[in-house]
């Protein structure tokens, strides 16, 4: 079992980071009785740990035993095509990501669907506490259509009596007004360096190994605050080398390092044609192993602002980076704006190279759709 | 979509309700106003409308207007008093949201305006009870403008026995030959002295702890929408217990805004920052990380860039600082030819961000452009590209 798994809180007395979230969720619990509530933060600060926590609360043991099933969902009005879905339920509560199966008329129907059957398939007295409502959880909601975000707000109150919606968000602005404002809206930040620095020294007592301080702080850098990340390096780099070497580095994932040596490399070191070409085909072969190109993107410029040097180069970088990201999202091709984005850094840095004064001439891009 | 039974949003509100523990029923519901004189501000169309109720004789009506400023409220309120215990056979309510085709609305609208209704019902002796029906249309403006122009004919064809309402945020989206049936209604933004009367009316009824500074906070995020108010003040209340004195930040908080301090720190670094590398640590550790998006982050600034109330109050009010964060007014600090650049940017990336942009490279993007403008008067070259 994965460290993640194996030393994820079950309880919220067990939750390390966040006391005033966890001490909400407390209160919440012991009035037996809740509103709609939504968790939003970036990924790996512990929404869902903390919602499997509560419902452990909430309705005892039972909640933990959750079952995995493929359901089909008619689409309404014709119901002639069907769509299928993966739920996670136990029974009390029913999880699911609407947002997985395409939108428009998918995801609404999913979520109206899914929220009417749970809430008349009512059980009175159910679980070890007497609750008499069951709980809907909603993954991602900011990535549902607007239709489906609409549906919800009706389906919400229409049902409320009964059942009972957690949602999780990270983008807290893509949601609509009027759901933001018909639940208890809870912002769960990343852990601190400090919290991670805590949770990984007590899986490091619990596992019965000595993990250096500098490598902790490695992979706490690497890890972009997420706590769930910083595990997975932690576990990655014992199994690559165990004791650990002075100056080992934090893992990185495989396309990520290939990301760093083929790619981010050849554009700081060689910028002509010949480079773009050979970039080229990296870009393919790592979408060729279904990396979308946003992650390549803003993984590459993490990288290449650790790399180069010069706030003119950098906001350069920055902004190709956003326009092109933008176009990328309009277009079709996404190789062509991962090119005109090399292109065009790659002629930045050149010019930065080569010559002193600034304000040359700008390149063009080379790419669009 | 589900079929909807006759009754109207508010009564399956309503039913929701029974059996809810008093403290999580909403307070917008709780206290929406009962009679046309308990509605807050509205004072010329409240005017005009008693005088409707009084000669029971009533136009089509068209209420326009922004957000939370009374709109459903009044006409809920009206059909009450017109009919009081025979409200629910009297009044049909549709959302457009849900029922958006044509075809449903006519269909509903037939099958309720066929039974007919008499003028003086025994059980209703003492209301009006004038002898039509009274249809509300919530969310006229989604309605499509082929479904709005079948929507005239429908209205005439049934004048006799029933009464439209339609309700809107935009009369520009609703077509001129629908506009000129109807009477129309402008609802204005809730004046600060009434909207701090009721927040104060329900702060007292619910037992509320709220200071002047909280309350002063709650109207400057509504921006006269009652509603937006009211439901602040419930989850600021439902989050902390009934014994917290509610604060300015715990406001800003359940409001979904980034903290003022946040946004001060962000506009410090990029003004004082020796490189980049600060910018972008600020940006991925203090914004990122605390789970605040591009998205929040820009109405905020441009808020300070006009130099609104809203930050100033926020920034005397909050927790900490007056001294080290009042460095940054932005409204008073730049030239014009800065804050123009400024707004032209955040500008740019809002419109990007709409487009589905990516909100870290946004985010980085907007930090380098305010940098540039911040610390250089603006006249840093940028690359030009299409």
């Amino acid at each position: 079992m994965l460290w993640v798994d194996k030393y994820r809180p079950r309880q919220l007395d067990e939750l390390h980071c966040h006391p005033g979230v966890t001490d909400l969720l407390r209160k919440l619990m012991d009035t037996r009785d809740f509103p709609h509530m939504m968790l939003y933060g970036p990924p790996g600060a512990g929404k869902k740990t903390r919602i499997s926590a509560f419902l452990r609360g909430v309705y005892g043991q039972g909640a933990e035993k959750m079952k995995v099933s493929t359901r089909s969902f008619k689409i309404p009005p014709s119901n002639s095509t069907t769509v299928e879905c993966q739920v996670l339920d136990s029974p009390y509560h029913i999880e699911v990501s609407p947002a997985d199966v395409g939108t428009g008329s998918r995801d609404t129907a999913i979520v109206q669907i899914l929220v009417k059957e749970t809430a008349s398939a009512l059980q009175p007295a159910m679980g070890d506490k007497h609750v008499s409502f069951k709980v809907v959880v909603i993954n991602e909601v900011d990535r549902l259509s607007h239709q489906a975000q609409a549906a919800l707000r009706r389906t919400m109150e229409k049902y409320v009596g009964a059942c009972r919606i957690i949602m999780t968000a990270n983008n807290f602005a893509k949601v609509l007004p009027p759901i933001r404002s018909r639940c208890l809206c809870i912002r769960v930040p990343s852990p601190t360096n400090q919290e991670i620095r805590e949770v990984m020294h007590q899986i490091a007592v619990n596992e019965n190994i000595t993990v250096p301080d500098d490598l902790v702080d490695r992979i706490i850098a690497a890890s972009g605050r997420d706590l769930r990340r910083a595990l997975l390096m932690l576990e990655t780099a014992k199994i690559k080398h165990y004791p650990f070497k002075a100056n080992q580095k934090p893992p990185l994932v495989a396309w990520e390092e290939f990301l760093e040596k083929e790619i981010c490399d050849t554009i700081m070191k060689n910028q002509t044609p010949k480079g773009v070409i050979a970039v080229r085909s990296k870009y393919y072969d790592l979408m060729g192993c279904m990396i979308p190109a946003d992650v390549i993107l803003k993984t590459l410029v993490k990288m290449l602002l650790k790399k180069v040097s010069g706030d003119t180069l950098k906001s350069k970088i920055v902004t190709f980076a956003a326009s092109f990201e933008h176009t990328m999202r309009l277009g079709a091709k996404e190789i062509f704006h991962l090119e005109a984005f090399t292109a065009n850094v790659m002629s930045a840095i050149k010019q930065a190279n080569t010559s002193q004064q600034q304000g040359g001439r700008a390149p063009s891009p080379s790419g669009g759709s | 979509m589900f079929g909807f039974s006759q009754s109207s949003g508010a009564a399956a509100a309503a039913r929701a309700d029974v059996g809810r523990p008093a403290h999580l029923v909403p307070w917008i519901e709780k206290y929406r106003p009962k009679t046309m004189d308990d509605v807050a501000h509205q004072e010329e169309v409240v005017r005009a409308l008693k005088s409707a109720i009084h000669s029971a004789n009533m136009p089509h009506l068209l209420f326009y207007g922004p957000p939370g400023t009374g709109k459903t409220s009044s006409i809920h309120a009206i059909a009450h008093q017109l009919y009081g215990p025979i409200y629910k056979s009297r009044v049909l309510e549709l959302n457009a949201s849900d029922e958006r085709g044509i075809g449903m609305i006519r269909e509903r609208v037939k099958k309720f305006a066929q039974v007919q209704v008499r003028y003086h019902p025994t059980e209703a002796k003492e209301y009006p009870c004038p002898p039509y029906k009274i249809i509300i249309l919530d969310e006229a403006d989604q309605l499509t403008s082929e479904a709005q122009a079948a929507l005239r004919r429908t209205m005439e064809n049934y004048t006799r026995v029933t009464r439209f309402c339609l309700i809107c945020n935009y009369i520009s989206r609703i077509i001129e030959p629908l506009g000129s049936r109807c009477a129309k209604f402008r609802f204005q933004p809730i004046g600060d002295d009434s909207h701090r009367k009721r927040l104060e009316h329900i702060a007292a009824a619910e037992g509320v702890k709220i200071g002047e500074a909280g309350m002063t906070t709650l109207l400057l995020l509504a921006e006269g929408d009652l509603r937006r108010s009211i439901t602040l003040m419930q989850s600021a209340y439902n989050l902390h217990g009934p014994d917290h004195h509610i604060a300015p930040s715990d406001l800003l908080e359940v409001a979904g805004c980034v903290k003022p301090a946040v946004i001060t720190a962000f506009l410090h670094t990029c003004k004082t920052a020796s490189s980049f590398d600060d910018v972008q640590k600020v940006i991925e550790q203090d914004l990122v990380a605390g789970g605040y998006t591009c998205s929040q982050i820009i109405p905020q600034i441009t808020a300070r860039l006009v130099g609104k109330k809203v930050s100033e109050g926020n920034d005397m009010t909050d927790d900490q600082d007056q001294g080290s964060g009042g460095g940054m007014q932005l409204s008073t600090e730049l030239t014009d030819l800065q804050k123009a650049k400024i707004a032209t940017r955040c500008g740019e990336v809002d419109s990007q961000l709409m487009d589905g942009a990516d909100e870290y490279l946004q985010l980085l993007k907007l930090g380098a452009d305010l940098m540039n403008i911040l610390k250089q008067g603006g006249n840093n070259t940028r690359p030009h590209h299409n």
